[in-house]
């Protein structure tokens, strides 16, 4: 029997997801202003139709400066979710697909890293590396690791039981096989909805660390630091924090929303 | 008479705390060329490890194991957990070829023969698995395990889930390979009249044990173990 | 008067475009004390009738039309509340699958007693006394120890004993059983429907029995219903049912049925087919 339930989270975040990937691609290749250039006779102008969504306190257009700051963010989110989530991936694949003592130990060892709180891992990387986006980008990879690698693990141990899996092992297809052609296609909807939550957390966790002032370094642009630096003026003008805060919120929201749907999708 | 597998007094047990559960006790039997041999019990008999410790998946603590073929293949009881869900039909078909290093085209082709055999029409072998019904599952497992050409098949209970007039079709469709291929089969089930209607010979499995083992029309006749005989006793005629 | 009458039901799912009909026009009676077999192959809404009758649909499946009498009263008209009332004390109910159906934090005594803590103002000593008996009416040995007993301490016969038992502690006139035996073992199967009949004959509880084993259909029914696709294709007595069918679905069903007579081989010593 078919189900025809739709599945309005996953319709919502795509469409949410889409509008902000526009808004970044359009922002690859056209900038209303320099975001960086500084205008003295348009310090905190109000949203209007020479600057969109105002000025901040130097005068730079902000519309420029989330556009750009939505790049940076989007960047260091997604290079988080690919080099965290892809090692995290590999060690679960292995972990659940194999079990014994290497899943014992690497298994600890993530428990070890899961116990401390995301944010606090990610300053003491931070206060070694020193900050900045790279930096950022490799601390918040290696937090990520541990939640990758628990799903996935679950996963593969769910799946190496299947009848499928003995079946393919009778007609001699080789475990790295197995592993990648077999089983992980079957794991897909969780891993790309934990990838969803992880790229989610990654959002917040690099606009909280550039709002602390580690993450993202002037002059580049960052939601986070836009955030921080509007903090002052948040009475008198209002638009320097509204619009890097909606872009972060629709960003966490359309991802979050993805994930939920894609859980949904996949029957879990 | 020739002789595809040899079980010789076989033991097998499971760690339990501190000490060993012994779940096969001494098993001895062979399958020869050419015949369906029963395998009956109930749940916790046995069955199962038995398989298990034929194909490999599971250690044995004593005895020998012998084949006279190249490795067995396996049909089991769930058809839905025993075709990966996220290939088509055809690609599960191909992929004991891909194994054997057979060119795309003849891969095409010997999946569609194979497909041919077992009554699954060319449409039907584009289809995701959750897009046929459980016979028509049941028929692509019997597909998969007979395409790279083994001759000696263990069935675990393959008919046990599908309904009975699907059941029969099944039950025939294997019964027709068999004889058209000269197969050899080990054919695990609960149920007796299944296992009458299919088999050449029927061992009695009991807590690790072959309770007896004889042609099938004899057993059902003259069955020597009381245990057999409880078994046939509820059972409709 | 009949203890149980379904009139034309008709039962829709509305999850799927178009809304599908998955019981079209069922209707049967059922007399007191007398077992009644629904049996049919997946698909053929046998579950779901039976279902239906105790109210246990799911949000999307709703009664589209039809009566279900039980003891005068419509129960497809009846609300959740009403329902309520009437399921587990005057129509008990068991399932395929004890283990599920048995909640495994409590031990299984007090799942017996479950049904007259809730529908009847026994005290508890009373309530515990009752338990007890019916733990040796169903053939538990040592009802005492097993009383107190979780679920999964006991095997998959001794669960269906305790469900039976905690359906009938009520002493309902009805008990609907939708493939109790299904899940066990042969030998376990036939002592559970020795244990039905013997129950049946004793309380003179009438029986809605669903299977899809004609064999068991046929050991344990008065008279049988045969269903396909959401409709009755033949009804009639067991006698009736298995040696004189006249409906082709039914001849069908009946010679799919793996039997010892006749073998799908040709071997040594066995008659040709």
């Amino acid at each position: 029997m078919k189900k025809k339930q739709k599945n309005y989270n996953l319709i919502l975040g795509i469409s949410i997801v889409l509008f902000m990937l526009l808004f970044l691609l359009v922002g690859l290749f056209y900038i209303p202003y320099d975001p960086d250039a500084m205008n003295g006779a348009a310090k905190f102008a109000a949203p209007g139709a020479e600057h969109l969504f105002g000025c901040d306190h130097f005068g730079r257009d902000i519309l420029s400066r989330v556009m750009k700051g939505t790049g940076t963010t989007f960047f260091v989110a997604v290079s988080t979710v690919v080099l965290g989530g892809g090692i995290g991936t590999l060690v679960g694949a292995f972990t659940g697909y194999f079990g014994g003592w290497v899943d014992e130990v690497l298994m600890r060892f993530n428990d070890v890293v899961f116990s401390f709180p995301h944010i606090l891992l990610a300053l003491v990387f931070i206060g070694v590396l020193g900050p900045g986006k790279y930096n950022v980008i490799l601390a918040l990879s290696v937090v990520f690791i541990p939640s990758f690698a628990r799903i996935t693990r679950g996963e593969f141990l769910a799946q190496k039981e299947m009848d499928y899996v003995k079946s393919a092992r009778l007609m001699g297809v080789s475990h790295l096989r197995i592993m990648l052609v077999h089983i992980f296609p079957n794991t897909l909807p969780s891993v790309l909805s934990i990838a969803a939550i992880g790229f989610n957390n990654a959002v917040l966790a690099e606009a909280g660390m550039s709002y602390l002032g580690i993450g993202v370094q002037p002059p580049d642009a960052s939601l986070g630091r836009m955030l921080s630096e509007s903090q002052t003026y948040l009475m008198s003008a209002p638009w320097c924090a509204i619009f890097p805060g909606l872009c972060i919120l629709l960003l966490a929201l359309g991802f979050s929303l993805l994930s939920d749907g894609l859980l949904k999708k996949g029957g879990k | 008479m020739k002789k595809v597998l040899e079980v010789k007094q076989v033991s097998v047990s499971y760690k339990e705390g501190k000490s060993r559960k012994a779940v096969l006790k001494d098993i001895s039997f062979e399958v020869r060329e050419n015949e369906i041999l029963g395998l009956v019990g109930e749940s916790g008999c046995g069955k199962s490890t038995l398989s298990k410790a034929i194909l490999g998946f599971v250690k044995t603590d004593e005895g020998e194991i012998v084949h006279h073929t190249q490795r067995p293949q396996m049909i089991f009881q769930d058809p839905f957990s025993s075709l990966n869900p996220s290939k088509r039909v055809e690609w599960i078909l191909e992929e004991p070829l891909r194994m054997q290093k057979i060119p795309k085209e003849q891969r095409k082709q010997k999946v569609f023969a194979m497909g041919e055999k077992v009554g699954l029409t060319k449409e039907q072998l584009r289809r995701y698995p959750r897009e046929l019904s459980g016979g028509q599952r049941q028929r692509v497992s019997i597909a998969a395990a007979l395409i790279q050409g083994a001759k000696f098949i263990i069935a675990d209970e393959p008919v046990s889930a599908l309904d009975v007039t699907i059941q029969k079709q099944i039950m025939e469709l294997m019964v027709h390979l068999q004889e058209e291929m000269g197969l050899s089969i080990l054919f695990i089930s609960h149920d007796l009249n299944v296992i009458y209607q299919m088999c050449d010979r029927v061992m009695v499995m009991k807590d690790g044990k072959i309770e007896e083992q004889q042609d099938t029309e004899d057993l059902f006749a003259n069955p020597k173990s009381s245990y057999t005989k409880l078994l046939l006793e509820g059972l409709p005629q | 008067m009949s203890l149980l009458e379904i009139r034309h039901l008709q039962l829709t799912f509305y999850d799927t475009q178009p809304p599908l009909e998955v019981v079209k026009d069922v209707s049967f009676a059922m007399k007191e004390g007398e077992i009644l077999g629904i049996v049919g192959e997946s698909g053929s809404g046998k579950t779901q009738t039976a279902l239906s009758v105790l109210g246990l649909l799911k949000k999307h499946e709703e009664i589209s039309a039809g009566e279900i009498i039980f003891e005068g009263k419509n129960l497809a008209e009846l609300s959740q509340k009403g329902l309520e009332a009437v399921r587990g004390k005057d129509i008990g109910m068991i399932f395929q699958e004890p283990m599920t159906s048995l909640n495994p934090v409590l031990p299984v005594g007090q799942q017996v007693e479950e049904g007259l803590r809730l529908h009847t103002s026994y005290t508890k000593e009373e309530c515990k006394k009752r338990a007890l008996d019916m733990l040796r009416e169903v053939e538990l040995a040592e009802a005492e120890n097993i009383y107190n007993r979780y679920p999964h301490q006991l095997s998959g016969g001794m669960r269906q004993r305790i469900m039976i038992a905690a359906a009938l502690v009520t002493k309902p006139k009805l008990l609907i059983a939708d493939e109790p035996t299904t899940a066990l073992d042969v030998t376990i199967q036939s002592q559970i429907l020795k244990l039905l009949k013997k129950i049946n004959e004793k309380h003179h509880t009438g029986i809605l029995f669903i299977s899809h084993d004609l064999g068991v259909i046929r050991r344990l029914c008065d008279r049988v219903i045969v269903m396909n696709q959401g409709e009755i294709v033949e009804m009639g007595t067991v006698e009736e049912i298995f040696q004189k069918p006249q409906q082709e679905y039914t001849k069908k069903l009946l010679a799919a049925v793996p039997t010892r007579g006749k073998s799908l081989r040709r071997r040594k010593g066995g008659e040709e087919q």
